[in-house]
């Protein structure tokens, strides 16, 4: 016994086998090259795999991948985010080049950011939760009881809404703008007010279907929190 | 490293070659803090990045974040890049790890210990599909697979990656590449029968 290994046809034909994807694209080095086309000359088996592998190898890098936006977009976004939602959060991890003047963030710093804003988010949720939400549409100031009290949103313009919200939902904070605008046309809504102090926002949807698209949205990992809420009521 | 760039955005299978000197300069040049050498390297990473991110992530709202994640990663810590691999291996690595992050964030096994008895599952049609069905029925066949098998498929179809540098970016042996690799591929043919009859 030598100690030396005889290679086998059955190993040579796994080798083969398991080379054949890169003999297709070209990225094997010479010795690779040289031991799949030696087995290749006598094996049909592999032969026939090997036409195979080629229309495999085609048709996955053909595939339309849907891709995120890319810098351009986010940058054209940035000037309306700022004007939008002064001093509301941080816009590091967002504008990734535009920030990048004189900081570099660490991870440790971007995951303390998100920490810090989930954390204040939760407490603003429980606020949120614990005092009445006062709809879309306030009432005339001629109609406001004493016991009245401001909205505890701003809308965003400076119209009322013509109809008023009937759910709200909080996202996750690290919910991308992307993924917001997904989540709201899966749900057939409208948005009605919001992001809140809370960040939070109200929705509208077709009455009918209130419960089905709450049940929807609550399975959903971006949504932290979505309930119903009608004129008057508590969400 | 080759690279179809313009697939990300249109499928186009235009090939692209980068000079692996060229981006080490580039790194050189964001080390010593350049924001144009970033930007440059951002241009020239993000086709490829979310190509690869979407492959492995299949959640395209989530993909920028992890490839704004990778670059910011590139940018605070440039001189961990040690010079012993190409440009390329060194990036693909730092995005296949925010990639797991990403997924583990939402809860998904990123291995799959059932890939090789579903490799022999049931076949797929078998009479010829058009090609768009055929393109709808690979996405749903390699959607199937886990994160890891996704990433071998992207990375040696698409990116042209040979086996040991797809074992540099993922961080295991070579012989996992090559199994996983195999049974994806098994996988996918099954799903596919004559799908892929007049490809090419």
């Amino acid at each position: 016994m030598t100690g030396q290994i005889i290679p086998l046809h059955a190993d040579e034909h796994r080798e083969a086998q398991l080379l054949l994807p890169w003999y297709a694209t070209g990225r094997l080095d010479a010795a690779d090259h040289a031991r799949v086309e030696a087995h290749l000359s006598a094996c049909a088996e592999c032969q026939a795999d090997l036409a195979l592998e080629r229309r495999l190898s085609a048709a996955v890098a053909d595939l339309p991948v849907e891709a995120a936006p890319g810098w351009e977009a986010l940058k054209a976004r940035l000037p309306r985010q700022a004007a939008a939602r002064p001093a509301r959060r941080p816009t590091a991890p967002r504008g990734l080049l535009a920030s990048l003047g004189g900081w570099r963030p660490g991870a440790q710093t971007l995951g303390w950011t998100a920490a810090l804003q989930f954390v204040l988010l939760l407490g603003l949720t429980g606020v949120l939760l614990l005092r009445p939400l006062q709809p879309a549409q306030t009432p005339p100031a001629a109609d406001r009881g004493p016991a009245y009290q401001a909205p505890a949103y701003q809308a965003l313009g400076a119209t009322p809404a013509p109809t008023p919200g009937n759910l709200i939902v909080i996202f996750r904070p690290d919910t991308p703008e992307q993924g917001l605008r997904a989540i709201l046309n899966a749900s057939h809504a409208r948005l009605v007010d919001g992001p809140t102090a809370a960040d939070a926002y109200v929705l509208r949807v077709a009455p009918a279907e209130r419960a089905a698209v709450l049940t929807r949205l609550r399975a959903r990992r971006e949504v932290v929190l979505a309930e119903p809420i009608d004129a008057g009521g508590r969400p | 490293m080759l690279g179809r760039q313009g697939a990300a955005e249109g499928g186009t299978r235009t090939v692209a070659r980068s000079d692996p000197r060229e981006e080490a300069r580039l790194l050189d040049r964001v080390a010593k803090g350049e924001r144009r050498a970033f930007e440059e390297l951002y241009r020239l990473y993000h086709p490829r990045l979310s190509r690869f991110l979407v492959s492995v992530i299949r959640r395209p709202h989530l993909v920028e974040e992890a490839l704004n994640d990778t670059m910011l990663a590139i940018w605070s810590q440039p001189d961990s890049y040690a010079g012993t691999s190409k440009p390329s291996t060194w990036i693909f690595a730092i995005a296949y790890r925010k990639a797991l992050k990403t997924l583990r964030g939402q809860d998904e096994p990123i291995e799959d210990k059932q890939a090789e008895a579903r490799a022999s599952g049931e076949p797929g049609p078998e009479l010829a599909l058009g090609r768009r069905q055929t393109q709808s029925a690979l996405m749903s066949a390699i959607g199937e697979l886990s994160p890891d098998h996704r990433a071998v498929v992207d990375l040696c179809y698409f990116h042209e990656v040979g086996y040991r540098e797809i074992a540099e970016i993922m961080a295991c042996p070579v012989d996992t590449v090559k199994t996983r690799m195999f049974h994806a591929r098994k996988h996918l043919k099954t799903k596919l029968a004559g799908g892929l009859a007049d490809w090419l």
